[in-house]
This record gives C-alpha cells, structure tokens and sequence, in this order.
C-alpha cells in the first residue's frame, strides 16, 4: 500500500487568519491539502497579499489541490475562499472540501421554516444550534452598522476601556463638570480602544456568504468528533486523520451535565435588539417628548457619559461571547503519517475540546504529537492546559525529536493585556517558545517574505 | 404623583408582575406605599433619581413632570391605569422604576431599623435609574455607573417591546444587588463558589418575596389555577384539599413560573421557572454543574421558597379547619399569603446584619437568618425557623454555628473589657468601636499579623411584632487582612494551591460582625478570623477558598469583569460555564 515519503508545511502569514498548505509526498505522486484561507487585517508590512499568496499555493501543488479544510466560517480563515484569491484557488479543482458538521445544508433551517422540524438527521436542536450560529453572525453585522453610525475619532479623549473597573480620577466623580470632549454638542461615544476591538472582531464575525457558497459548491465532507473522514483518508493513502472536534450536541450533552438551554431563543432576541436602533429606535414612543443635546440638564451629563461608555462594554460582550461560539465550532484534526503526528484544532477553544480531552484514549493519542498548529492564534483559551500539559515532546532546547509549533497570528488587536485576555497571550507564548520549536508567523517581517516552508516530516529509510 | 404628599407614606399605582400577567383582559397593576418626599423633574428623590436616557438611540425622554395632574395616575378612576399609558409612557415607566426601587429601599431600611446607604466609591445618595437604557436583552446594577440599568428588546415576533423596567421582579432584583452591595461591600469579592452565587440568590428570594407580598398577584396566581368564576361570577373558595403543601407548590410557584416571566427568560432570570420548582437534594451542591455561581444561587432560592410555602400552607390549614363550612375564600388566603412572604421578606433582610463581614456561606446565612429573627421575635410563632431549618437541610445545607441552639449563633464565651470604652460614642464613632475591638482583640481572636479596619458601624432600632417594645443594637463590621507570598502560606498551616509560584501574593481576608446590645455588651461575634493558630478550622477554610479561587482562575488575570453584573446576568442567560483552569 502507498503511504507518504515525507511531509512538508508551507505557513503563509496572512495577517490575523490561518493559512497552512500540508504536503504528503509519496514515491510517484504528491497530496497537498490547505487548510484555512483567510484574513481580517492584512498585515501593516505585506499589505493585502491574499492573492499572491494564492498564486504561491498554486505553484506549490503544481496546479492541483486535493483538499482544502475549512475549519471554521470566521473570516479570517475562509476569506480566501472568495473574491479574487477563489478564482486562484478553484482552477486548481479541490476534489473535497472538509467542513464542521455545523455547516450541512440540511441542519440550516430558513426563515420561513417551521423551526420545530427535524430533517436528515439532524434533530431539532441541532438545527436551533446551527440557526443560532447565523442570528450571531446578524448580531455582528448590526454592531459593525452601529460602529458605522458613530461619528469618527476625533483624537479626544472618551470614557475609558472597559478594562477601567472601578479606578478613577476625582474628575470623573459624578457631579464633576464635562470635559470639552464630553460637551454634548461633541457627540462622540466609545473610546477608541473599544472602537478598535468592537470592529476587529465584529468584521471576523460578519457573515461571509460567498466564500461559504463557493466552498459548498463542491464536494463536501461534513465531519464531527468520531468521524471517519473517508473521503479524506481515501485522498491520503497511508495517512491516519482523526477527528477530534467539534462534537455534536448529544455528544456535548453527556459530559455537561448540564440542563439543555435554547441557544436559538436567546440569540433570536439578541439579534432583534441589536437591529433595532439602525431602524425604528426613534420610534419607541413615537408620541413622547425629547430632549436635544443641547437640552440635557446639567445634573444628567455625567451619567449619560457613562451610559454611553456602558452601551460599547455590553455591544463588545456580546461579539465576544458570539466570537467564541463560532470559534467552538472548529474542525479539530489530527494526521498520522511518516511516523509522525500532526494537529490542527483550528481557533477551537475550551468548550469544543473538552468532549476530546475527558477521554483516556484521545488524551493518550495526543500525547506524542510531533507538530502542534496552535489554537486561536495563540489566545488563552484555546490550548487548555490538559492537552498542554499532556504534550510529552515539549522540553528544553536539546530535547530529541521536540515539539514543533506554528502559530498565525498578529499582536495588538484582540484582547487587551491590562485584562490579560492580549492575543496571543503572551504566557502562553513564553511556554511555547521555551518548550518548543516556535514559529510564529510574526516573525516574517519583509514584505515579500509571506510564506515559510517546513520539513516536518521522513522516512528515514530514504 | 401630583402635588405634595402629606404624611410619611404615599401610594403609588406599579404594574404588579409584568404586563404578559393579565386579569380580565387588562395588565395586573396594585397600589403600593413608598415614603413621601417632594420630588423634582424625573422623579429625582433623596435615594433615587430617574434619567430616561436611551444610549442606543442616543434618546433623552423628558423627565416626568409630577406636577403635571394628567401624569398622576393614582388617583385613575378605579384606580387602575389604561393599558395604552402602562405600555406606550415613558413617564409611567419612570415612576414605575421609582416606585418599586423605592419600595424595596423602605422595605430594607424597615427590616435593618435604619437608613441603608448604597455602596457607591462617591458615597452619593441618589442611585441612577435607566428605565430605557439600551436595546439589550439584559437589565443590571452597576456600581461604577452608580445605577441600576434596565434594557428594553423587541418581543420574539418582533411585534411589541418587553420593557425590563416594567417587571416587577427584575426591578427589585436590581435593587437588592445595589442595595447589598452597600451593605457588604465585600461580597462581591472572591471568596466561595457560595459566596459567589449569593448575590444572584439573595436577590431572586427578595424579588421572588417582594411580588408574593402582594395580594393581587398572590390571588391571580390562585385564579389561574382554580378558576376565577368569569365575569361577574364569583370565585369558589378553597377546600382542604387545595391548601396543601403540595397543592400550593403546584399553583403557585409552578404556576409562577409558567405564566410569569416567560418573555424575561431570555435575560437570565430562570429563578422564576427553575429554582421554585428545584426537588430538594442534598448532594446537589456537590455536582459540578452547581458551581457555576448562577445555578449554585438558584440552590438558595429554592430551600427559603420551599419555606414559605410551607408556612402559607399552615396557616391556610389553620383557617380551614377554624370554620364550620371547612374552606377559605381566594381574598383572604391571598392575603395570608401575601402576609407570610411579607414576614419572611423581612426576615432574609434582617439576617443581613447577623452575617459575616467577608466569606458568607449558605450555612453562615442560614445561622443569620434563624438569630435575627429570635432577637426579635423568640417564639417561632409562624414556623418559619422550623422550616426553614428543615428546608435547608433537605438541600444539604447545615447551619454554620458554633454550638447555638436550633441552629442560630451562640454567643461569645470569652468576657470582655468594657472598662476602657465609651457605649455612647462607639454607637457612631469607628474611632472609638476601633479602640474598643484593640483592647479586645484576644477576645474577639484578631491576628496580630493582620492589618485591622472598621469597615462600618449601624446603630439600628427594631420594633418586636409581639409587644412593640424597640430592639436596640448596634452593628459593627471588622476587617482584618494579611498578605503573603504563596510560599510564607505554609508557616501558617495554610496550603498554598498546587502549582502556585511561591511569589504570587495572597491576600488573605478575614473579620467579624460584632453586635452590640442596648446597654453596649457583646452579644454576638460572628465570622471567621483571617487567621487563628488554636483553631485549625479557620487555616482548613482559608485553604479551601484559595484552592476553590486557583481553580476558578482567579490568580491567573484581572477577573474584576466577571463580577460584574452584567456579564453575571449575561452568562445566567447562556448558562455558560467557566474552564479557568484550563486558561492561560
Ligand atoms: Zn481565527
Ligand atoms: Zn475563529
Ligand atoms: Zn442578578
């Protein structure tokens, strides 16, 4: 039986996304399956460079891709599936696309749909929990309406972030006086930081309806926890793919113990909510008399100021509780080849891992992993400390046969390090870059240097 | 609210639930009394001023005028409000949040016998209210903002707004969170995953106590069930057979949670449709899933409710079997017990003062609670203690005391030094209680290691039910805190948790709520010292708390966000759950 010769990685900095090719060489042919192609910021140095690097992806598997494994809908890991880079990417006729189970047509349910059906086999819940999914993406799309809606940063200084807690100035006591950034006429609401965090991540969250539609235009594989993967393994003769996430909700069920809860119900209002002040706001009491800014009475401005600082921490909680939801829904694989094993778990976090990691059997498969695609570009839930810690190939510089990791990622955008949620989380980073072999797609600093490639893998026999 | 309020109490009409509760086709409302007071455009009161601000519209509505005579809708022939006002007026919106914070403020500064401050950095007076303060499935009290904030969303078919601030519960539960905060300042710091869910607890029982606590919806809850004879018909009575524990819990706390509250799901409050309808048991709190603060909160909701109906069940078998007809009218057993959750409203508030100044357990609040309420009042006349001690048991929590009987506090058995005091000015000088708590400190067991502090000192005045003589004491809360390196823990017998840097500070907390009696001897101290060489228990339970706080992440980041409100709020929405140790 054919099985790989060696195993190479090309990693292509894309700013703040994930894009990596894989090659599996065999004697007389090569495999090569990219996994994830997208971006929200392009990186200040390269500029945007997607369709360059689609070119380079091209050249690499010499006019054919096999697979492409799209972990998750974010943005910043399928945006190159559409546009530009797409025409790229599909001459090169991907014969199979991997996608999380969440992304079935048939677990959808449209707007009309009555929403207690079942259908294919996927029950209702699931099919809530997949609708969920899409009001989250409307509830991103309405705070990037809102952000829009603001007036634009005018260099003054406004209420502080939201990582401010209860420290201030005696000048922000209430009853102090406005400071002229904050005389009503002035109008300016968030601070710029959460300006900053509230579109970066409301952007990734946007619904990328065409990217989603080209990659569902081909052959598809939907996979879940457990699954076989076996149009996958059958592209990869030799190859072992485990999947490792995202787990179903019956499977999320058994270890939760927890009472099931609506997802759909919660979000539905949430997304109805958030709508609503693009549109009828101003009709909430059509009949009620207002007052201008100008109008505000003295003893009002104070909390009015902080009221509106309040609004942007409950718009910015929002996108991030949805931000992780998306992010759980992460395809989580695993390739055995050549002797050696290779993860990549997406921007799966906690909740996503954990039906994998309370099971003996995974956490002692994980345990000899050769090369680890760090989760979230490095953020400080999505490589739990349980799979961490189970890693038996980290260790000091000269430990044989050490622990590769590949991180994609770029500082200053997500998080915040006064609350120590900064991305990647800088703990983390130390970790990885004294117990293991760290690339970091930061580190590719000129503009023309996009992509780095990697020998993972050999038989030593060759 | 028009014109100037004679007397020390005036009435205002307040939508009783919500406007889904409906009675004969019109919104439930009920007249309700708050303390007089001029008040300005809002209203702005001495505690409580409204600014109907609108941060997602960027909307400021004009504050109510209550001037105006059109605006005064106490006085509606009736005495009920249309329906259209209720729902399309900001103004009555404005004094239905006015109304109800108020009321729960009197009804706090009547059960404590004294004023209740809010716990705000400023020291203000005046708690900020946003009846509309943004489109957001969430309503919250936040202390840096000094207010309680309540959110408005579009109904699920899109076609109306649930207005937050027209809930009854939610309004109250707001409140109380405020009005907690200033009371123990320290409970929403991290200690216990039972100190952690006692916020959200403590304010469900008061919301929960407050709506039962009007007969109107006590009676409505009891038409829903039985039948309210239609229109012009007459209800029928009760029989035994629809009084009992079982019968009640039926009617009105499933019932409750089934009509009530349905649309403010969605923002987290599943008290009203979970936590009532909780089966007692006594390994629950053990479960993983009950650590999650907001679940573990629910476990105290449950046990006093359980209580309650317990007690409204007796009375109403009482007065069944006192008449010849052998059944109650729907009026009066409303009443009974609309006046049982009224008695014991006062009596979870009351406990307030008995508790712990830092590291409140449920045990700790079940041991207030059963003293408060035999200061006041020594024979168990409605057998509330009786139950409640039952109740707590049957959810697997034991009185946290320290040798008291059925189950209350017991008083100090060291003597004290009186000599050197003044009782006079320890009554309102921290000065002077500080001096009193030096010269005691052996007694009162402080660390010398420790960093001591007054954090307060409350005179108050409570009036006995059954003779109406005046129960004078006064509360004193101390503070004693002590900071080490991880690695110093050990010389103190406490562990440090497993994988902590010996560097990483600990600060260690600890203290005592002293009371005072009328004439200035001690007559109760109760809290764990920060530290306690002789008794090994204090040094066990510091260690269990920095375990619990290693594991729920609290020395890996800033988690000043999670407690707050909001995103407390929030998560009880989602049901979320926490992996901190898992985190980086
Ligand atoms: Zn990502
Ligand atoms: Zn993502
Ligand atoms: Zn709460």
């Amino acid at each position: 039986m054919d099985k790989p010769v060696s195993v190479r990685l090309w990693s292509y900095r894309v700013g703040f996304g994930d894009c990596f090719l894989l090659r599996f060489a065999y004697r007389r042919f090569n495999r090569h399956v990219l996994i994830d192609f997208g971006t929200t910021k392009a990186d200040a140095r390269g500029g945007n460079q997607m369709k360059e690097i689609a070119e380079h992806i091209a050249r690499t598997c010499n006019g054919k891709l096999d697979a492409i494994v799209a972990t998750h809908r974010h943005r910043d890991h399928i945006s190159g599936f559409a546009g530009r880079s797409w025409k790229i990417i599909r001459d090169l006729s991907p014969g199979l696309v991997v996608l999380p189970w969440t992304e079935h047509p048939d677990a959808a349910i449209n707007a009309r749909e009555a929403p207690d059906d079942a259908h294919e086999g996927f029950d209702l819940s699931s099919r809530r929990h997949v609708r969920s999914l899409f009001r989250m993406q409307e509830v991103a799309r309405a705070v990037c309406e809102a952000l829009r809606a603001e007036p634009p940063d005018d260099g003054l200084d406004a209420v502080g972030g939201p990582g401010e807690g209860d420290s201030r100035t005696e000048r922000d006591w209430p009853g102090t006086g406005p400071r002229r950034s904050e005389l009503p006429a002035t109008g300016r609401f968030f601070s710029p930081a959460l300006r900053k965090q509230l579109q970066f991540m409301g952007e990734d969250n946007l619904a990328n309806a065409e990217a989603v539609k080209n990659l569902l235009s081909l052959p598809c594989e939907f996979v879940q926890f457990g699954s076989k993967a076996q149009q996958l393994t059958k592209l990869l003769p030799g190859v072992k793919v485990h999947v490792l996430g995202p787990p179903t909700l019956v499977q999320n069920q058994e270890i939760s113990r927890q009472r099931p809860k609506d997802p759909d119900e919660f979000w539905h209002l949430v997304q109805l909510a958030t709508e609503r002040p693009a549109g009828a706001a101003k009709t909430l009491f059509p009949g009620a008399r207002v007052l201008s800014h100008e109008a505000q009475p003295p003893e009002t401005r104070w909390f009015i100021k902080r009221l509106n600082a309040e609004r942007g921490y409950q718009l910015l909680e929002l996108v991030r509780s949805l931000d992780k939801v998306l992010n759980n829904t992460s395809v989580i694989l695993l390739f055995e080849a050549c002797d050696k094993k290779l993860l990549f778990p997406g921007d799966a976090q906690i909740e996503n891992w954990r039906y994998a990691l309370c099971q003996k059997r995974i956490k002692k498969l994980l345990a000899d992993v050769d090369v680890y695609k760090v989760g979230h570009h490095g953020s400080l839930n999505a490589t739990p400390k349980t799979l961490w810690n189970g890693f038996i190939r980290k260790g000091s510089g000269k430990k044989p046969r050490r622990l590769k990791t590949f991180m994609s990622t770029l500082e200053n955008l997500h998080g915040e390090s006064v609350r120590e949620t900064e991305v990647p989380r800088q703990k983390l980073v130390h970790a990885l870059r004294t117990q293991s072999d760290l690339f970091s797609t930061q580190s590719l600093r000129r503009k023309e240097d996009f992509v780095k490639e990697f020998r993972l893998a050999a038989l030593k026999s060759r | 609210m028009r014109g100037r309020p004679v007397g020390r109490m005036r009435k205002l009409r307040i939508v009783a639930q919500d406007p889904s509760v409906r009675l004969r086709g019109r919104i439930l409302t009920a007249e309700v009394d708050v303390p007089a007071e001029e008040l300005g455009p809002g209203p702005r009161g001495y505690r409580v001023h409204v600014i109907d601000y609108d941060a997602s519209s960027r909307t400021l509505y004009a504050p109510l005028d209550y001037q105006d005579p059109s605006k005064d809708w106490t006085n509606e022939p009736g005495g009920e409000v249309p329906d259209d006002i209720i729902l399309n007026d900001p103004g009555f919106h404005a004094q239905n949040v006015y109304a109800l914070v108020m009321r729960t403020l009197a009804r706090f500064e009547f059960a404590l016998g004294r004023r209740v401050s809010w716990g705000f950095r400023s020291s203000g007076h005046q708690i900020k209210v946003a009846p509309h303060a943004f489109s957001d499935v969430n309503a919250f009290y936040s202390r840096r903002d000094e207010a309680l904030l309540f959110g408005h969303f579009p109904s699920r078919d899109g076609s109306r707004t649930v207005f937050t601030c027209l809930s009854h519960d939610i309004v109250v539960h707001e409140t109380t969170h405020a009005l907690l905060d200033g009371l123990r300042t320290r409970y929403m710091e991290p200690s216990s995953p039972d100190q952690a869910a006692f916020h959200e607890g403590f304010a469900d029982v008061v919301a929960l106590l407050s709506v039962f606590s009007l007969p109107e919806v006590v009676q409505a809850l009891m038409d829903l069930k039985f039948g309210d004879g239609g229109e012009g018909g007459t209800a029928r009575p009760l029989s035994a057979r629809d009084i009992t524990f079982d019968e009640l819990q039926k009617s009105v706390l499933t019932g409750l949670g089934k009509e009530f509250g349905r649309e403010m799901d969605a923002i987290g409050r599943s008290a009203l449709r979970h936590s009532v309808g909780l089966a007692p048991d006594a390994k629950l709190l053990q479960t993983p899933a009950y650590q999650e603060p907001h679940r573990r909160g629910e476990v105290l909701v449950a046990a006093i409710m359980r209580a309650f109906i317990k007690v409204w069940a007796e009375r109403l078998e009482a007065l069944v079997f006192d008449t010849s007809a052998k059944v109650v009218d729907r009026v009066r057993a409303a009443e009974e017990g609309a006046r049982a959750a009224d008695y014991l409203l006062t009596m979870v508030i009351r406990a307030l003062d008995y508790c712990p100044p830092v590291h409140l357990v449920f045990g700790a609040y079940l041991s207030a609670m059963l003293t408060a309420d035999y200061e006041i009042r020594p024979t168990d006349t409605y057998r509330f203690r009786h139950h409640l001690l039952d109740s707590f048991k049957k959810f697997g929590i034991l009185p946290t005391t320290r040798g008291g009987a059925q189950g209350r506090w017991a008083p100090p058995k060291l003597r004290f030094n009186y000599e050197r005091s003044r009782f006079e000015s320890m009554q309102r000088d921290p000065d002077e209680v500080f001096r009193f708590v030096w010269e005691n400190r052996r007694a009162l067991g402080l660390a010398d290691e420790g960093y001591t502090r007054i954090l307060s000192v409350r005179p108050c005045i409570r009036v006995a039910p059954e003779d109406g003589f005046p129960l004078r004491e006064t509360v004193v809360e101390v503070l004693q805190q002590v900071t080490l390196p991880a690695g110093e823990l050990g010389s103190y017998e406490i562990e440090a948790p497993v994988g902590m840097q010996v560097d990483q500070p600990v600060m260690l907390i600890g203290g005592a709520t002293v009371i005072f009696g009328e004439y200035g001897q001690v007559k109760y101290v109760i809290g764990d010292r920060v530290l306690d060489a002789p008794r090994e228990e204090v040094q066990k339970k510091q260690s269990e708390r920095l375990k619990s706080l290693w594991e729920r992440g609290h020395f890996q980041r800033d988690t000043r966000d999670v407690h707050r409100f909001a995103s407390i709020h929030r998560l009880r929405g989602l049901d979320a759950m926490t992996v901190a140790q898992e985190e980086w």
